[in-house]
C-alpha cells in the first residue's frame, strides 16, 4: 500500500502560499442527511441534503505583507475566500493526486497561547459556494 | 458546489514565470453531460507595474489543433488573489493547458508566481 507522508502540503488562500506557515490542516467534506422515515419503515431512512465542506487548521503566525495573518484577518467573515489544498505536492497533469479547491467563509481566526512559545494561530473555514 | 477535486495545469508558485507562453497540454478528463468544469487561478507574486492575463483551453487531443478557451482570468496587476470560475465543459474535450500573457510595461525583466489548476464536477 503507498501509504503518504503528510508532509509536504500546499495551501493557497486567496493567492497566498501560506504552507510555510501552517503546522496542521484538515479538510472535513460531507452531506447534510434529511430523515424521510415513513410509517411501514423498519428501519430509519435519510435522504442525501446539502454538501458541506469545513476546512480547519492552525499553525503560526507571520506578521508581514501578504503573510498568513493578513489573509486570514482580511478574510474573516468576507463572502468567497478560495482556498486549494494538495495533501502531497503539487505535479502538474496529474488525475489520481489531486488536490481540492473551495470558496468558503472564514469563521473563526484566533491568535495567542503561553507565554514563551511561538505565536501560534488557528483557523476555521465553512463552505460558500461556487460563486463568491 | 462546495468542494472540487483539483488537476494542477501549471505550477509557477517556486519557478516563476518570466516570458509569455503556453504550457504544456495535460490530459484531465472531459466532463459528463451533467458536470462542470472549474478553472481556477491563485496569482501569487507579480513584479510591481506588471499585468499577467491567464487562460485556460481545452481541446480534443494534445495536439491542440481546435481550441476552446474555457476560462480567460482578467488582467490582474501587481497584486496576489485567487478566482475560481466554472463553466460548461464539452463533454468531447479531456485535454487542457494554461496559457499566460505577461506584460513588457518596463525594461527590466518581471517575475509572476502562481497556479493554474482545473475541476470536474
Amino acid at each position: 500500500m503507498a501509504t503518504v507522508n503528510y508532509t509536504n502540503a500546499k495551501i493557497l488562500i486567496n493567492g497566498a502560499l501560506l504552507s510555510a506557515n501552517f503546522k496542521e490542516i484538515t479538510l472535513t467534506y460531507g452531506a447534510e442527511t434529511n430523515d424521510d422515515t415513513t410509517f411501514g419503515d423498519s428501519v430509519r431512512s435519510n435522504k442525501g441534503g446539502l454538501f458541506t465542506t469545513k476546512c480547519t487548521g492552525s499553525g503560526y503566525i507571520e506578521f508581514i505583507a501578504s503573510g498568513v495573518e493578513e489573509i486570514i484577518f482580511n478574510a474573516v467573515g468576507v463572502d468567497g475566500t478560495l482556498i486549494t489544498l494538495f495533501a502531497n505536492g503539487i505535479t502538474e497533469g496529474t488525475t489520481t493526486d489531486r488536490g481540492f479547491s473551495m470558496y468558503g467563509v472564514v469563521d473563526e481566526f484566533n491568535i495567542g497561547g503561553e507565554v514563551g512559545t511561538i505565536l501560534p494561530f488557528t483557523f476555521s473555514c465553512a463552505s460558500r459556494g461556487v460563486t463568491p | 458546489m462546495a468542494l472540487v477535486r483539483t488537476v494542477p495545469l501549471k505550477d509557477f508558485l517556486a519557478s516563476a514565470l518570466s516570458t509569455t507562453a503556453v504550457g504544456t497540454p495535460h490530459s484531465t478528463i472531459a466532463p459528463t453531460s451533467t458536470q462542470s468544469v472549474y478553472g481556477l487561478l491563485h496569482l501569487t507574486g507579480v513584479s510591481t507595474g506588471r499585468t499577467f492575463v491567464g487562460t485556460i483551453q481545452a481541446a480534443s487531443s494534445s495536439g491542440f489543433g481546435a481550441v476552446t478557451t474555457e476560462f480567460t482570468f482578467g488582467t490582474l496587476s501587481s497584486a496576489i488573489g485567487g478566482v475560481m470560475t466554472a463553466a460548461t465543459g464539452s463533454t468531447d474535450r479531456p485535454w487542457r493547458r494554461a496559457t499566460w500573457t505577461l506584460s513588457t510595461a518596463s525594461s527590466t525583466a518581471g517575475s509572476w508566481t502562481g497556479f493554474f489548476g482545473v475541476g470536474i464536477r
